[in-house]
């Protein structure tokens, strides 16, 4: 009876789906416009601060992108510079530390990727299935707070775990897993240390977002599932995951876009000359040119060059996605 | 006060860096999509919270637009008759202009103490001191550079300035002071033209005077106000274990090893970098540029230098080095050498071994350091490579080229350099903190002996200017009168000893193009070196390999970069 009335309702629901769909494209844009953000209103309130920060700091700097193919000289400004063509590209693309930065770049954003994006799914399941509400709270609570320490102290607390003599890495040498070296020093350990500490600090506040699916599952789905005689695990596969299934990949598709940019903050606190073999990144890289050595032009072309390779990883990630049958951004 | 990020990668670096950890939907249609997914229920929950977050947010957006509104006052442009009286005034100055001052914070208290109060009173004019964050100077030098905002008067390295200080004119970062400074800054101008030396160092190759820089009184006894640093050793340790003042390398490696048999676990407890302070020098070349007879030579390619990486290798396997020689804070090594852990440091004459020695006095009487000699290779030669800083100094004010007011800035600028403003700066007011005794400006009780409890440097800091650089000429009798303790007199003595001023590349000031050519090869040769350096004596680099890295270094254009040195040192020897 109750799997027969899920159908239906689903057929339903499919329906309505379709006939707004082809009511909405009747009329024109800005008549829906209007009609969502009277509907809407509130959720449109909150959105302006977010419209606000990416035009100032995402599209007015878009603007500046033009220093790339310009000798950028203070004085004369961003319009009154000398252009340059393709220089920095072409000076970057032949430097001797392109090969690198741009290896290290897409390994820890492979496996800061492969390692952090799973877990918060996995935390979100598991703080799912707690029954007492106290005991979950707490829970949540705790895994949060990594996400509010500042990355300073972040880093500090590393370097002191892993330094010569500390905790953790008297712990991996009893295990003979190190050999008691200050860790940061080790090239080898680089990646692994910035990529566990980054899932430490992310974990928890990664976990809203599926909390928030979560919770808007359909509690009669479950019912249903129970009276179908499934146990937890099974609801776990059968229900929960295939629900989660449109966030999990829109985000997934979101950090694909995001593949190239590894922060530099992180990097340039934990690194030293002895692991910038593994270290040193594209944005690392950008915040030395730019910053320290005033290349401005050269640092615009490299981030410029970053964002290009980003944007079409979206692309591509959300086409796949599409084909796949998975839903997409758009 | 919102900066609008107008250099894409700069402001992206900082506000892309999170984004593994803030999954948030960059479109409407992504929001749009969430709605979708979270269904009413979710939706409710996010508006009971969102209109809470809702009200904050419109306060914060509410602040920055307030902030924001708050520009720079004092406008208004100066007529032939204000200049006229500005040019004959003397100080304190009669205007009521507020200068904007930029400059890297020593101290937190620095802009409100005593001798700054006092000097602000003298000058008759304000200043509205900024600072940068400690630790961004540079990052933050260069965006305000870019922006081509400007305060009226920025303390800054400009040698380093990217393509020179030409350059920094030329772009109308700062202005040319050619015409300022006979007229608004006679008593700095008078004693360049009576010192040539000075005069050869403070101007550009086309001539063009740019700043204000920190000079030392030169020459004889004077140079003890160049020696400010270089290696001790624990004496107590030596007399305890019979050994003499280590002087060669071999003296060095026999007194380390000696120290760490005695289970001193730390004996050369120095930096990764606190080598090329001097150690490297005991074989002749330092990190870096340097020079023989009018021809620039780089140092780390040499094979002295590959010498020396051996046997810093050797004293690395030995376990002579801290165990983090490579991330070593000073922090580390005040608590390493008072708590006896330490056998060799290297420290500032002042903020080191005055320090260290009168914080070990009470509780731990037998504590004794001894400044040693720079190392050497054969007994009694001198070293060519030590620290020692330079008669003018490569940070000091320069003024604005968009500034409305330069000639008052020159005018302010030009105190530390009259007679007043000389013992201003080194001795602050007399009375209070220096007394006249027969004719030698002698240091009061309130520095020597100060009732509030602050250390002799402390004292120094908070009523004159002595202690750090600024746009003054440093007395010896400060010097004198500041070093307390007989070891801090005798190291000095000792660190005189180097032939460094024959081998130090003078300050040069390269060409725009060369220049900017010059640092892109010199930043990747750095990183590369650097990076090297300590591979090779860590041993994650066999020594072997020096030859490889040689060529590597000549790959990423060390010629070139030599050749543009050598350019300029020409033009230099000419001025």
């Amino acid at each position: 009876m109750a799997r027969e009335s899920n159908v239906i309702q689903c057929n339903t629901m499919q329906y309505k789906k379709q006939t707004l769909h082809l009511a909405a494209a009747e009329e024109r844009f800005g008549t829906r416009l209007k009609k969502d953000l009277i509907k809407y209103r509130g959720l449109y309130l909150l959105f302006i601060p977010i419209v606000i920060y990416y035009v100032v700091f995402h599209y007015v700097p878009m603007y500046g992108l033009i220093i790339s193919f310009k000798d950028f000289s203070p004085a004369t400004g961003i319009l009154g510079s000398q252009w340059a063509g393709l220089k920095h590209f072409k000076s970057f693309l032949s430097s001797p530390y392109f090969g690198r930065v741009f290896m290290n770049t897409i390994n820890i954003s492979f496996w800061s990727l492969a390692g952090g994006f799973p877990a918060p799914i996995l935390l979100a399941l598991l703080i799912n299935e707690v029954r007492g509400i106290r005991y979950k709270k707490l829970v949540q609570t705790v895994s949060y707070i990594p996400h509010f320490i500042s990355l300073v102290v972040v880093v500090g607390m590393i370097k002191t775990f892993t330094a010569d003599g500390g905790f953790l890495n008297n712990l991996l040498t009893a295990m003979h897993i190190t050999t008691g070296e200050d860790m940061l020093n080790v090239k080898e350990y680089f990646v692994p240390i910035y990529v566990i500490s980054g899932i430490w600090q992310g974990v928890g506040w990664g976990t809203i977002i599926y909390l928030a699916a979560l919770s808007s599952i359909s509690q009669d789905l479950y019912e249903a599932a129970e009276i179908d005689g499934a146990g937890r695990w099974q609801q776990t596969i059968r229900i929960t995951l295939p629900c989660l299934m449109p966030t999990i990949v829109m985000l997934l598709i979101l950090q694909i876009g995001g593949l190239m940019n590894v922060g530099y903050e992180k990097i340039i606190l934990m690194y030293n000359p002895l692991t910038y073999e593994t270290a040193d990144v594209i944005s690392s890289f950008v915040y030395r040119k730019g910053l320290l050595e005033a290349s401005y032009s050269y640092s615009s072309a490299v981030g410029l060059f970053n964002s290009v390779i980003n944007f079409f990883l979206l692309i591509t990630a959300n086409y796949i996605s599409k084909k796949c049958g998975e839903s997409a951004i758009w | 006060m919102i900066v609008p990020a107008i250099f894409s990668p700069l402001a992206k670096m900082q506000m892309d860096s999170n984004i593994h950890y803030t999954p948030y939907p960059p479109t409407i249609r992504t929001l749009g999509f969430f709605i979708s997914i979270c269904g009413q229920k979710g939706y409710d929950i996010i508006m009971k919270k969102a209109r809470i977050a809702a009200a904050v947010l419109a306060a914060l957006v509410g602040t920055t637009v307030l902030l924001s509104g708050c520009g720079n006052g004092n406008g208004g442009t100066n007529t032939t008759a204000d200049l006229d009286k500005l040019k004959k005034s003397s100080y304190p100055i009669d205007t009521d202009v507020k200068l904007t001052y930029w400059s890297q914070a020593y101290s937190s208290d620095a802009d409100t103490n005593a001798w700054n109060t006092e000097y602000q009173k003298r000058l008759g004019v304000t200043f509205e001191r900024m600072h940068p964050a400690a630790g961004q100077e540079v990052a933050q030098f260069n965006v305000m550079i870019a922006s081509g905002e400007l305060p009226d008067i920025v303390d800054w390295y400009w040698a380093d300035y990217v393509g020179g200080p030409d350059k920094a004119i030329t772009e109308g970062s700062i202005a040319k002071l050619n015409d300022l400074l006979p007229e608004y800054a006679p008593d700095f101008w008078n004693y360049l033209q009576e010192n040539e030396f000075i005069n050869k160092r403070s101007r550009t190759d086309e001539g063009n005077y740019y700043y204000f820089p920190g000079l030392v009184q030169y020459g004889g006894e004077n140079e003890k106000l160049r020696v400010t640093a270089g290696y001790m050793f624990r004496k107590d340790y030596l007399d305890k274990m019979g050994l003499e003042v280590p002087e060669t390398i071999d003296d060095w490696h026999h007194v380390l090893t000696t120290f760490k048999n005695n289970g001193i676990e730390s004996p050369l407890c120095i930096s990764a970098n606190d080598v090329f302070r001097g150690l490297v020098g005991a074989f002749g070349v330092p990190s870096g540029w340097y020079q023989v007879d009018g021809k620039v030579m780089y140092g780390n390619i040499q094979p002295e230098f590959k010498e020396c990486l051996s046997v810093l290798k050797q004293w690395y396997d030995e376990g002579l080095f801290d165990k983090n020689f490579i991330n070593l804070d000073t922090k580390t090594v005040d608590a390493k050498l008072l708590g006896g852990e330490a056998g060799a440091v290297f420290g500032w004459l002042g903020s080191g071994m005055g320090k260290w020695l009168s914080a070990a006095k009470d509780s731990n009487p037998a504590f004794d350091l001894v400044g040693v000699p720079y190392p050497v290779k054969n007994r009694g030669d001198v070293t060519k490579f030590a620290t020692k800083d330079a008669v003018v100094y490569s940070r000091g004010p320069a003024i604005s080229a968009k500034s409305k007011h330069k000639e008052l800035a020159v005018k302010v600028l030009n105190y530390g350099y009259t007679e007043e403003g000389h013992n201003f700066f080194n001795f602050g007011q007399e009375g209070l903190s220096y007394n006249m005794v027969d004719g030698m400006p002698t240091y009061s009780e309130l520095i020597t002996n100060n009732p509030d409890g602050l250390t002799f440097d402390e004292a120094l800091a908070a009523y004159t200017s002595a202690t750090g650089k600024g746009a003054y000429v440093q007395d010896l009798r400060y010097i004198e009168q500041r070093y307390r303790f007989p070891q801090q007199k005798a190291a000095q003595e000792v660190w005189m000893k180097t032939e460094v001023d024959t081998y130090a590349m003078p300050p040069l000031t390269p060409t725009g193009e060369e220049s900017q050519e010059f640092s892109a090869i010199v930043n990747d040769i750095n990183t590369y070196v650097q990076e090297m350096y300590l591979k090779f004596i860590t041993g994650k680099e066999p020594l072997d390999k020096f030859d490889a890295y040689v060529q590597q270094v000549k790959d990423y254009g060390l010629e070139r970069a030599t050749e543009i040195q050598q350019n300029a040192l020409d033009r230099f020897n000419k001025r």
